[in-house]
């Protein structure tokens, strides 16, 4: 086993690891941020997304010995003291998502995209949310709700 | 029909090993061979996993201490550290601005999708040993040097060398330390077109090319590399020494494109996605596009494609 230390939703962690071990199962088993889900295990769907140093990773494949002091962000971390981040206000009044099962991994990209980009066009925020794999809203409403998320971001 | 379920060989690796020296590297990858692995970024290395095909792996070699991030702009080359991401090669400004590597950037900007792009890195994707990635090929035309760390000292190869041998065999005596990218003198122009079932798929076929042009208008010049799904990763030679010495215009891109997929070497395999004569005639396509793109780039005009 290998000790690590990560920074999850700004609190602290120390976790003992296996070698092969990937983030996905760290989090989920270890850490307890459920929000993290896992689907295809392999990279097809990208509902194991999370924002790590800031940057989106699958953490399916991201191996956990190698993030040792990474700063990670999960879909528990987007609600503030201010309550729920923006993205989620707007993805519940914009029906962008039905059974939730992949908005995680979305919120989390959809976040990403607009901290390094305030003003995506629609070609930019399908490129950002091309790693994920929707069945049930078929996309248009997301990409509706990270549109109207960044006007709101802007008006602000 | 009762459910078949396959119990696929477990990868359980006892050892993650953070490499503090190459001396290090080099001997456990000397004593463990096939049962040690340097981890790139692991998305290659998973794919492998989870099939079952790492169960003997003992040893994962994380490489990230040797501090092989650089992207150096050193001039006349570029310079780039094995451990750096795809996601920085696609966005960095002294490839993508520069003429002769645009390709190179291209590349890095067609791997998709950017959770890859930020966890892939430069070193990983061109020791994978298969023949369909995007920025192996333009590391082709480019006429990269592959810097690898071995036993007697550092030591340059060419990249069709480098990936001769990653395509065919595990490599325990050498790990690659950074790629050299050289500047050629004169006016250049690179592009990288990728042809795959949807935007986001590996390539049916990729191709890369660079081409040069003088003050006469004659191409002194021209490399093409093409790879994809069945099709053999490698340089076009014939095809480039039809524009050697030639104007670049719409008759000799034309007999240059055919030329390529005349000597293309493809695999007639539908799981492979296709016939040899469906992906002979991608080859045509994608070269004709990718070599009109650098004539205009170039600034020879009324360049169509089909
Ligand atoms: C969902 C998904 C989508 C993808 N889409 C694309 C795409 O659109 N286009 C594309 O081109 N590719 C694509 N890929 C493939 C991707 O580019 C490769 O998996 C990646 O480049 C491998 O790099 P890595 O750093 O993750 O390598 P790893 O998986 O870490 O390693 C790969 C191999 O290289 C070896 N290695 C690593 N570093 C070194 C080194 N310094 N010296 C010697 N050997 C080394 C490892 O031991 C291993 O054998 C995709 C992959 C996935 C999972
Ligand atoms: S679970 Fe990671 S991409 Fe599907
Ligand atoms: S809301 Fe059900 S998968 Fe996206």
């Amino acid at each position: 086993m290998i000790e690590i230390t990560l920074k999850v939703n700004g609190q602290m962690h120390r976790v003992s690891v296996e070698p092969g071990e990937n983030l996905l199962r760290t989090l989920r088993e270890k850490i307890g941020t459920r929000g993290v889900k896992q689907s295809c295990d392999y990279g097809g769907c990208g509902a194991c997304t999370v924002i790590a140093n800031g940057k989106t990773v699958y953490s399916c494949m991201t191996l956990s010995a190698k993030m040792s002091d990474a700063e990670i962000t999960t879909v528990e971390g987007l609600e503030t003291t201010h309550g729920l981040d923006p993205l989620q206000t707007l993805f519940m009044e914009k029906w962008a998502l039905q059974c939730g099962f992949c908005t995680p991994g979305i919120l989390l990209s959809s976040k990403c995209l607009l901290d390094s980009n305030p003003n995506p066009s629609e070609g930019e925020i399908k490129e950002a949310l091309a790693g994920h794999v929707c069945r049930c809203t078929g996309y248009i409403k997301i990409i509706e709700a990270v549109r109207e998320a960044a006007e709101l971001r802007s008006r602000k | 029909m009762p459910e078949t379920s396959v119990v696929l060989p477990v990868f359980k690796p006892q050892r993650y090993v953070r490499a503090k020296t190459p001396e290090e590297v080099l001997s456990i990858m000397q004593t463990y061979r096939e049962k040690a692995r340097i981890v790139g970024g692991n998305t290659f290395l998973n794919e492998l996993a989870k099939r079952g095909l790492l169960s003997d792996v003992e040893v994962l070699l994380d490489i990230e201490p040797l501090e092989l991030h650089h992207l150096k702009d050193e001039g006349n080359r570029v310079v780039i550290g094995a451990s750096t991401k795809i996601e920085d090669l696609a966005h960095s400004p002294s490839v993508k601005n520069n003429a002769a590597l645009t390709a190179l950037a291209e590349a890095a900007q067609n791997v998709h999708p950017v959770q890859i792009r930020n966890l892939a890195t430069v070193g990983g994707c061109i020791s994978t040993g298969v023949p369909f990635l995007d920025v192996p090929v333009a590391l082709l035309a480019l006429n990269a040097e592959v810097r690898v760390v071995a036993k007697s000292g550092e030591k340059s190869m060419p990249i069709d060398r480098y990936l001769d041998m990653s395509l065919t065999d595990y490599m325990a005596d050498k790990f690659v330390k950074e790629l050299v990218v050289t500047l050629p003198r004169g006016s250049y122009s690179s592009c990288f077109r990728k042809f795959g079932l949807t935007g986001f798929d590996y390539a049916l076929v990729n191709v890369a090319a660079r081409t040069s042009l003088d003050i006469n208008g004659i191409c002194g010049d021209a490399s093409i590399a093409v790879g994809g799904k069945g099709v053999e990763l490698s340089r076009m030679k014939e095809a480039e020494a039809v524009l050697t010495g030639k104007p670049l215009n719409e008759n000799t891109i034309g007999a240059a494109s055919q030329k390529a997929s005349d000597t293309a070497k493809v695999e007639d395999d539908i799981p492979l996605r296709g016939s040899a004569e469906y992906k002979k005639h991608i080859v045509k396509v994608m070269v004709n596009r990718a070599l009109a793109e650098t004539a205009t780039q170039l600034g020879v005009k009324n360049i169509g494609h089909d």
